[in-house]
């Protein structure tokens, strides 16, 4: 086997700890630097030498989840993580459920709407102009919109975009929109298509903003943007 | 009266001032997520904060409430806390004791029982659980489907964070759950 088809193994192998497909404890640190340490004069290239570094950086990233790991249990002293699961598996939900609502503190907050927010909107209201988006009446005619069949040219525009997309998500809304105001509106308006056929998704992150992402999701609604041109 | 007492007096129409102030920030809903920074708070009521927040846990106590203190995970010593710790903080106000007569609003009893198997199998991976092993450890009992379903319900709410496929506790879980009780509730309960 050649020396850098070794060190991928490695570097899978630890990959896959990373990434929670294997227990960390089912990975001999040892005999894997050990191993790593017979290959290193074997090494010529950068290319190997790059690759037996990110082998060994993977590695220290295997220990530091070991030790954690073994933090973690030690704080629980007499409750073994692995019996509550073995636990839980043989509960009922409704046992859970309501032993869980034992445990539960709900938080108190409430919504409101004051004068100063109140004329913020009235003047947001009264400022809006929308202008005629020319892109909309020179290429898209609004029967194939509404067929939802559009022609060879603004197909291989979604198409580039969709390709965009694949590289770029989960990308942010905010990022996406970054270029010319009248780009932005065409954009969109591509990506509306994207979205009815399912490939993307537009919803919103733990931080409250809008992503557009690559897995569909089973929550179904649709969101406005407003646009300056 | 004396200059002395007036003086207190005022002190203490300042202190009661400033603790109605933090009860409203604290309530009221920014944005998506409930509280409020420690941060948010030094702006709006000094950096005397930490102590106005205590004397509110005290009032508070009277309506079966308390104000919850989520602290940074890189806080270094968790029992004295630094001003600097307070402002990285995320405070709420929660009840003091659990409510399950009002849950049904949230979530049915199955959901609950749903959020408590993720939390455990979560707890028991170190906080860092990988989702398709997640899903499919729910789906011994529910159908996958309604799993993903509940999964991606409770990331909504803020009791699952995920990143990568890698699943962790998220910010309302560690606002609302008292961790600790869950799991010695479960190690000692006997199911019948």
């Amino acid at each position: 086997m050649k020396t850098i088809d070794e060190i991928e193994k490695i570097i899978q192998v630890t990959k896959d700890v990373l990434e929670r497909k294997l227990d960390p404890f089912d990975v001999d640190v040892k005999s894997l630097i050990e191993k790593i340490k017979e290959i290193f004069p074997k090494l010529s290239s950068l290319e190997e030498y790059l690759k037996d570094s990110e082998a060994i950086y993977n590695l220290s990233q295997v220990i530091d989840m070991q030790s954690n790991e073994i933090y973690y249990k030690s704080s629980f002293l007499y409750f073994n993580p692995s019996l509550l699961v073995k636990k839980v598996q043989d509960l009922s939900f409704l046992e859970l459920g309501n032993i869980l609502s034992f445990c539960f503190y709900p938080i108190l907050s409430t919504n409101f709407i004051n004068i100063q927010s109140l004329i913020h909107a009235y003047e947001y209201w009264n400022n809006i102009s929308y202008k005629k988006i020319s892109f909309i009446s020179k290429e898209y005619k609004i029967e194939e919109i509404q067929l939802e069949k559009v022609s060879k040219k603004i197909e291989d525009k979604i198409k580039s975009l969709e390709k965009y997309l694949n590289e770029t998500s989960p990308i942010k809304l905010s990022e996406f929109i970054k270029d010319e105001p009248k780009n932005v509106a065409e954009k969109l308006f591509l990506l509306s298509f994207l979205i009815i056929q399912g490939k993307f998704y537009v919803g919103l992150n733990e931080e409250g903003e809008i992503i557009i992402q690559k897995n569909p999701s089973e929550i179904k609604g649709s969101i406005v943007f407003n646009v300056k041109i | 009266m004396k200059k002395k007492d007036k003086r207190k007096e005022k002190r203490k129409v300042t202190i009661f001032e400033k603790m109605k102030k933090a009860l409203l920030l604290l309530l009221i809903q920014n944005k998506f997520i409930p509280g409020v920074k420690g941060w948010e708070l030094r702006k709006y009521i000094g950096s005397k904060y930490p102590y106005i927040l205590k004397l509110l846990d005290k009032e508070l106590e009277d309506y079966g409430l308390k104000v919850k203190i989520v602290f940074d995970e890189s806080i270094k010593d968790a029992e004295n806390p630094t001003l600097n710790d307070y402002d990285k903080a995320h405070i709420y106000i929660t009840s003091s004791s659990p409510i399950y007569y009002s849950l049904k609003g949230q979530f049915n009893i199955e959901e609950l029982g749903c959020l408590s198997a993720c939390i455990i199998y979560i707890i028991s991976k170190s906080n860092n659980a990988n989702l398709q092993e997640l899903i499919n450890f729910l789906s011994s009992k529910i159908p996958k489907i309604k799993a993903k379903g509940y999964v991606e319900k409770f990331k909504r709410k803020g009791y699952l964070k995920i990143k990568d496929d890698i699943v962790s506790i998220g910010w309302r879980t560690k606002a609302e759950i008292d961790l600790d009780a869950l799991v010695k509730l479960l190690a000692i309960y006997v199911s019948k």
